[in-house]
């Protein structure tokens, strides 16, 4: 089937071609994309010469040069981000250069522009019928963005960064149009310069209490150009069993025409804990056992489960005068963390010929000692022409990535939940500390040293002047070492942690893809134009792992050889391999309507053996209504397009899932290690990618001569055959998994899942004066998500901290918060103290709330003052959703309770009534999370002209900004921005997590 | 035009070329697991039963792993009883303690899960025995279903009415059990030990361990099902010498006593003493087989840093072995037989104690010296000593629910007569009234619990 979708989408490609093309006279058309108000020229303008495959792109002049354009009445069209389209005919000839220069009007809204398609070449976005997110950095090159989750973060409308903590090199969730997937990952497809990459939210496999560690932020955003979002199947249907979470396409620096253009920038900076962390407190009192204890709460006292024998105890570990007070060691509020950059590119080249090289260098230590990322990133890019008719681009990355990460979250390892889980009294030992104190804590190391090679090659050959080939490939060749040490007779959590010990385990992940493909354009009369495409891709992920631990470590070493007992070893092998096929036909009438259909055909190594292919079409149309000559002339509404498309794509089972299989053990038998085996999983062998369907509508708008300018869309998306790790009864006998996180149950397509929602884009030029130049960017989204179907007979499948906080149910969001709720409380005695009696709750578990956010919104101003001062404010927040405060829970109702409440009466009822009821439910601390915050303020001092030409550079700027300001919310938590499980596909909570920080950094920017 | 066809003819001369590769490029090999077809020959019949082993130690015994301690029958049956109590943080294990096992608890659906993954392997392994003729009457065949049917014991005796046994085969296809009775879980696990002495016995002297295995667990069930005289008819060819043990390893992390590593290593779980009022007093008594001592240092207390914790010495290292049926276990049952017939129960309990039976090699375990003689206090309190000892001597061994439980289902007890934690809890509200671990949550997706049981089965039944 799959050979035979290839074969057809390639012959219709060949077949429907005109044939009566010849050879013809060259001519060469040479010219300069200027901006219309001020006269600049346009750096990384696209130059197409319509109705043939050729084109360019404008140098660090502005000009541009295209030969061997055949003779005649030519049009030649500029496309470039955020400006008017322009096309301008020209004569050309034989005998000498055809001269052009092409005006572009600036716009609030990017209509035109272009962006990389699945198949490695570029199309523009009026064509398209969906909206497409673009991130350009060059615009924010300014601020204090230092990963690409902060270049995403509040962005783009419909693209969610959900933080997890503010763990230097720890990780996030990025979520477009919500979650379409119950179990399997919901992070888009991540692409770099045509290389699919390794995107994993939980890169890490030793653990720190929950945080983990995304791959995503091993790239360096000052390497990149622009940044295209896709943002769900009407999008991506192209991009096949893989992007149904959307795609993040990036695409790396470039060198433009011209002489040698170097660009230092140095940045440093500092930046701690804001937070305040609260005190902790007990009550002296005696156990019916007689057993004194100094947890005598108002919950213990009110069932008589002690009587108080003292007065109200107060302690606070953090900020006792104990000997790990402002030590080196130890997380204190005046602790504070470096940040430092250090990075120089070049970036030139010829007419045929373009280069951008790059070394960037960035040091980020937290505010706990063993804690810290070092960042080492080299880019290599060159495209060349090779012939007048070939184009090569190759691209090369390479990453040094060094992360230790903190001990946190679930975890008394941890030191804020050693603290914040302490005692109410000091103590010699401990000092306070619920676990070990500060300087036992800080000698367990978790690192991970990464060493990433990114390559790419794009290659574009026009053999006739109809038909464009492109041959892409990419490789994401990731190595990775973790390790783990931990002297003997630090830590004294465990008898087996007193021992010490020292893990270490290599991987290597290796993603090739590879694609094929073919473009055929042509004229159907003056006024209709058909572009078919035809190709076929190959991707394989591959995994191996080898895994080495072993206790009694020998004092001084981190070497597995200084292990002396205990030693386990394991290997991890996993391979994943899609093969696909595409045909896609579009038809454009006067440039100005379009129309696409497309399908895509693949098969997976993954898919159960009873299935076989899988088809994903899509179409779309665009209309760009104001271009039309009945569309009225007048100075309101300039330009106006309309959109819709409809496509599929799926997520693919991940390796194992549709075979039955044991593992291999080793078991005790007679005094002796045996060989043995486990179930390893049973599988289903009819699974079949998950199937998303979105359709999507909108319209693009620029008001007030462009000034004004907005994107508005609404998108519908819903998953079938959803991929389910459905519970299996354990009566069954399959449990399987890693040893503390026992799973029942299969992958089977038997869910659905719908998104619903909003995404507007409003942007403003409010001034453009010679001097002042003022602009506004807004941004909001919604999210309805909805589990629709679990499958016939499938129960609710409950999960999350505490293994039964969050459920995936159907009719509510994935992952839902459900407990059973507080309706009421009254203080019916009057004596000052909520008793158990005195709270009402609901009877059964109830749906509380969506753990992930239902609104989001940006806002963006940048102020310019005679082209030397620059002022930048972002402000974003998110809404609708709801965060488990589990931190506060075991504070007032666990085996640790400390918070006031639980002791005070004094302390307000409603908390009081909170701190009783947790004993019966933890949802009394699901907590509304919504959240305003001053993300960022930025003000750039730019050298004037006159300065630069005396300095010979030309370029010159210093940046000083603040990172995460201010919060505005009613969580009661330390920060709404806060999971636990760092990347966790699902499980979200707030427990012991490390807040986010706070930064000033100071950077210099230098061209020359 | 010419070039046109040139190009066409080499476009397609790719494509053909490429397109029967598809398939090949598809095919993955996987070294690193076994494919069902590779465990079921007759080769791999013996490592089917050290299969059976493994996973009935992890259900049974567990592992400290998982940055906690793997919930097994022993600890959590300790728990839910007057054996241990909480002194960690892990809420879906306070409620155990506190005798509220809720429907919903992860933590406890795992051993749940793992208790019935050993019962499928055991019965993977004897069925494959079964399959091939050199193998059928081995002891090695009674020796899986021997474990098997201590599986069905444990379900029996740790949950409450209701458990289905479900299976899978090979292709992946599930074969939903119905919920059997507690009986009826006795009566099966009958019918395993039955095909396991006969197996056992046809196997000769090599099937002497396996033999006299199924005879312990035949009259435990029995015992459960109130045929006391029965079960000592099963056991009484078992001598007194015998021992089964389950070995733990330093080999793996599953493979380390889950016991100690949920006391010693955790400090998740302390040793009670009048838990609840009515509880034994495990430490007061301070009897050689509690052996027991209060932590010091980093372990006076538990995990929460708050509950005074007490290590148990029976299982002092991670290697320490767990005593899955014994000779002794026989002669209690006996004794137990001998007290509701008027036999001599004092005299075989003080042989016992004259000689307690040395079952550990005296570098892993101290041997407990002669006990002083009982005497008889008569009625109620006879009762009451018969248990008391066999509680001591079995102690953490996932007795002594199934023992409280028959103390109210036989012997007519209420719940504070036999001795469950009645009252105010330690850690604040009262104990709750379950005397049997919840079945899980998850088992409703077995359609036929499910209709029997859609909001969960009654915890409160003896």
């Amino acid at each position: 089937m799959l050979n035979r979708l290839l074969l057809l989408g390639v012959c219709f490609t060949l077949v429907s071609v005109p044939v009566s093309l010849s050879a013809q006279q060259r001519g060469t058309v040479t010219g300069t994309v200027v901006d219309v108000a001020t006269q600049r020229p346009l750096v990384g303008a696209q130059i197409q010469v319509l109705g043939t495959q050729l084109g360019t792109v404008t140098n660090q002049q502005g000009r541009f040069v295209i030969p061997n354009v055949p003779v005649g009445t030519r049009e030649v069209r500029v496309t470039i981000l955020g400006y008017t389209q322009a096309t301008q005919t020209v004569q050309v000839t034989a005998d000498a250069p055809a001269t052009v220069t092409l005006a572009v009007r600036e716009t609030a809204i990017a209509v035109e522009g272009v962006y990389v398609t699945a198949s490695g070449e570029t199309q523009r976005r009026r064509e398209a019928g969906n909206t497409v997110g673009t991130i350009n950095p060059a615009e924010l090159e300014l601020t204090s963005i230092n990963n690409v989750a902060q270049l995403l973060t509040a962005r783009s409308p419909g693209v969610t960064v959900i933080s997890s903590s503010g763990t230097t090199g720890g990780s996030q969730r990025i979520r477009i149009r919500g979650s379409n997937s119950v179990s399997l990952s919901n992070e888009p497809l991540l692409i770099v310069d045509g290389v699919r990459l390794n995107n994993s939210a939980e890169s890490n496999s030793f653990g720190v209490g929950g945080q983990t560690i995304s791959r995503l932020n091993d790239l360096n955003p000052d390497e990149i150009e622009n940044v295209s979002i896709l943002k769900g199947p009407a999008a991506a249907a192209m991009y096949g069993t893989a992007a149904a979470n959307g795609v993040i396409q990036i695409t790396t620096k470039r060198g433009r025409a011209g002489s040698p253009r170097w660009s230092l920038v140095a940045e440093t900076g500092v930046l701690w804990d804001p937070t305040e962390y609260p005190i902790n407190y007990g009550w002296r009192g005696t156990l019916p056992n007689g057993t004194a204890n100094n947890q005598c709460t108002l919950f213990r006292l009110s069932t008589n489960a002690c009587v108080r024998t003292g007065e109200l105890l107060t302690f606070s570990p953090l900020d006792a005068a104990t000997p790990f007070r402002n030590a080196d060691n130890f997380l204190g509020k005046d602790r504070a963390g470096t940040q430092n950059k250090l990075g120089l590119s070049v970036a030139g080249g010829s007419e045929t010929f373009t280069y951008f090289v790059s070394g960037d260098r960035e040091t980020e230590l937290g505010n706990y000692p063993n804690n810290e990322q070092e960042r080492l990133n080299l880019r290599a890019n060159i495209a060349a022409r090779l012939r007048e008719n070939f184009d090569l681009t190759i691209t090369t990355g390479w990453t040094n990535n060094y992360i230790s990460l903190p001990q946190n979250d679930n975890n008394l390892l941890g030191q804020v939940a050693g603290a914040l889980l302490g005692n109410a009294v000091d103590d010699t030992i401990r000092r306070g500390y619920a676990g070990d104190a500060p300087d036992r804590l800080a000698q367990l190391k978790v690192d991970q040293d990464v060493r990433r090679f990114l390559g790419g090659l794009n290659a574009n050959f026009r053999p006739l002047q109809w038909l464009s080939l492109v041959a892409q490939g990419g490789i994401d060749g990731l190595f990775r070492s973790d390790g783990q040490t931990l002297p003997a007779n630090t830590v004294r959590s465990s008898a087996l942690n007193l021992l010490g010990f020292r893990g270490s385990n290599r991987a290597q992940f290796i993603n090739y893809n590879l694609s094929l493909g073919a473009t055929a354009s042509h004229p159907l009369n003056a006024e209709i134009t058909a572009q078919t495409s035809a190709g076929v891709q190959f991707q394989r992920e591959e995994l191996q792992r080898t895994d080495a631990f072993g206790r009694q470590l020998l004092a001084g070493t981190e070497r597995l050889s200084g292990t002396s007992s205990q030693f386990a070893v394991d290997e991890l092998y996993e391979d994943n391999r899609t093969i696909g096929a595409y045909v896609q036909e579009q038809l454009g009438y006067k440039d100005r309507l379009f129309l696409t259909v497309a399908a895509r055909g693949d098969d997976n190594s993954a898919f159960g053996a009873d299935f076989g292919l899988v088809v994903y079409p899509s179409a779309s149309a665009s209309w760009v209504l104001s271009e039309e000559a009945w569309f009225p002339e007048q100075n309101i509404v300039n330009s106006l397009r309309v959109r819709t498309a409809l496509g599929t794509s799926g997520l693919r089972p991940t390796f194992r899932d549709a075979i039955s299989f044991f593992t291999p053990v080793s078991a005790a038998v007679n005094a002796t290690d045996v060989p043995a085996f486990t179930v390893g999983g049973i599988g289903d062998p009819s699974l079949k990618p998950e199937f998303t369907r979105e359709i999507e509508a909108g319209f693009d708008v620029g008001l007030l001569r462009d000034r004004l300018g907005a994107e508005v869309t609404y998108y519908n998306k819903r998953s079938r055959d959803a991929l389910i790790f459905r519970p299996l009864a354990p009566s069954v006998g399959a449990a399987r998994g890693a040893l503390g996180n026992l799973a029942t149950g299969r992958f089977e397509n038997i869910g659905k899942v719908s998104n619903t929602g909003w995404e507007v884009l409003v942007r403003a030029q409010a001034l453009n004066l010679r001097n002042v130049r003022w602009e506004l960017q807004g941004t909001f989204s919604n999210n309805n998500n909805k589990l629709i179907e679990l499958g016939e007979g499938v129960t609710p499948i409950i999960f999350g901290l505490g293994a039964n906080t969050q459920r995936h149910t159907p009719g509510f969001p994935i992952g839902g918060y459900w407990d059973r709720r507080m309706t009421s409380f009254d203080d019916a005695n009057s004596n000052g103290i909520i008793e158990p009696a005195e709270v009402v709750l609901t009877d059964t578990a109830e749906f509380i709330g969506n753990p992930n956010p239902g609104r989001e919104y940006a806002f963006a101003t940048t102020l310019t003052l005679f082209e030397v001062a620059r002022l930048n404010v972002s402000i974003d927040g998110k809404g609708d959703y709801v965060l488990n405060n589990s931190t506060r829970f075991f504070r007032c109702a666990s085996a640790f309770v400390n918070c006031r409440e639980a002791y005070d009466a004094s302390a307000p009822l409603e908390d009081q009534a909170r701190a009783v009821a947790a004993a019966t439910t933890r949802g009394v601390y699901f907590e509304d999370a919504s959240f305003v915050k001053l993300r960022e303020v930025a003000l750039t001092l730019m050298a004037p002209t006159s300065w630069n030409e005396r300095l010979r550079v030309s370029g010159l700027s210093i940046t000083f900004a603040g990172r995460n300001l201010k919060t505005w919310t009613d969580y009661t938590g330390f920060d709404p921005e806060l999971n636990w499980a760092g990347g966790s596909n699902q499980s979200v909570s707030d427990f012991l997590t490390q807040p986010q920080l706070r930064y000033f950094t100071t950077r210099v920017n230098l061209n020359f | 035009m010419i070039r046109h066809r040139l190009y066409t003819t080499a476009i397609l001369a790719v494509v053909f070329s490429v397109a029967p590769a598809c398939e090949s490029a598809l095919e993955v090999e996987d070294p690193t697991v076994a494919a069902p077809g590779t465990v079921s020959t007759e080769a791999a019949v013996p490592t089917t039963l050290n299969a059976a082993v493994g996973a009935f130690q992890l259900a049974y015994s567990g592992a400290p792993g998982g940055g906690s301690f793997i919930d097994s029958q022993v600890t959590t049956s300790g728990i839910l009883s007057d054996e241990l109590h909480i002194s960690e943080s892990f809420p879906t294990r306070i409620d155990v303690d506190q005798r509220e096992t809720r429907f919903d608890n992860g933590t406890m659906l795992q051993a749940y899960a793992r208790l019935h993954t050993a019962r499928r392997l055991a019965e993977f392994s004897a069925d494959l025995h079964a399959q091939f003729p050199a193998t059928t009457n081995t002891a090695g065949h009674a020796h899986a279903l021997a474990l098997a049917g201590y599986t069905y014991v444990l379900f029996g005796e740790n949950y409450c009415s209701g458990v289905p046994f479900s299976t899978f085969d090979d292709a992946g296809a599930v074969v939903y059990g119905e919920p059997l009775t507690t009986a009826q879980i006795f009566e099966q696990a009958i019918v395993l030990f039955d095909e396991a002495i006969a197996a056992a016995t046809a196997a000769g002297s090599a099937g002497g361990e396996a033999l006299n295995l199924a005879r312990v667990g035949k009259a435990r069930a029995q015992l459960n099902l109130n045929l006391p005289a029965d079960a000592a008819n099963s056991v009484g060819a078992v001598p007194t010498s015998f021992v089964y043990r389950i070995f733990h390893s330093t080999g793996t992390a599953r493979q380390n006593n889950g016991i100690w590593g949920a006391n010693q290593n955790r400090r998740g779980v302390s040793i009670s003493d009048a838990e609840g009022v009515n509880g034994l007093t495990y430490r007061t008594d301070a009897d050689p087989r509690v052996r027991q001592q209060r932590g010091t240092g980093t372990s006076a207390f538990g995990f929460d840093n708050t509950t005074p914790l007490y290590l148990q010495l029976k299982y002092p290292a991670q290697t320490s072995s767990v005593i899955l049926a014994s000779g002794l276990e026989a002669r209690l049952i006996e004794a137990e037989n001998q007290q509701r017939t008027g036999g001599p129960w004092l005299a075989t309990l003080n042989a016992l104690r004259a000689a307690p039976p040395a079952y550990y090699p005296a570098a892993e375990y101290p041997n407990i010296a002669t006990l002083t003689p009982l005497a008889d206090p008569g009625g109620a309190a006879s009762v009451n000593l018969l248990f008391k000892e066999r509680e001591y001597w079995l102690w953490l061994t996932s007795h002594r629910v199934g023992d409280l439980r028959r103390l109210m289902r036989q012997y007519g007890r209420t719940e504070a007569q036999a001795g469950w934690p009645t009252g105010s809890y330690f850690r604040g509200g009262n104990y709750g009234a379950h005397v049997s671990m919840n079945i899980p949550f998850d088992e409703l997706n077995n359609p036929a619990f499910s209709a029997a049981f859609p909001n969960g089965c009654d915890a409160t039944v003896p």
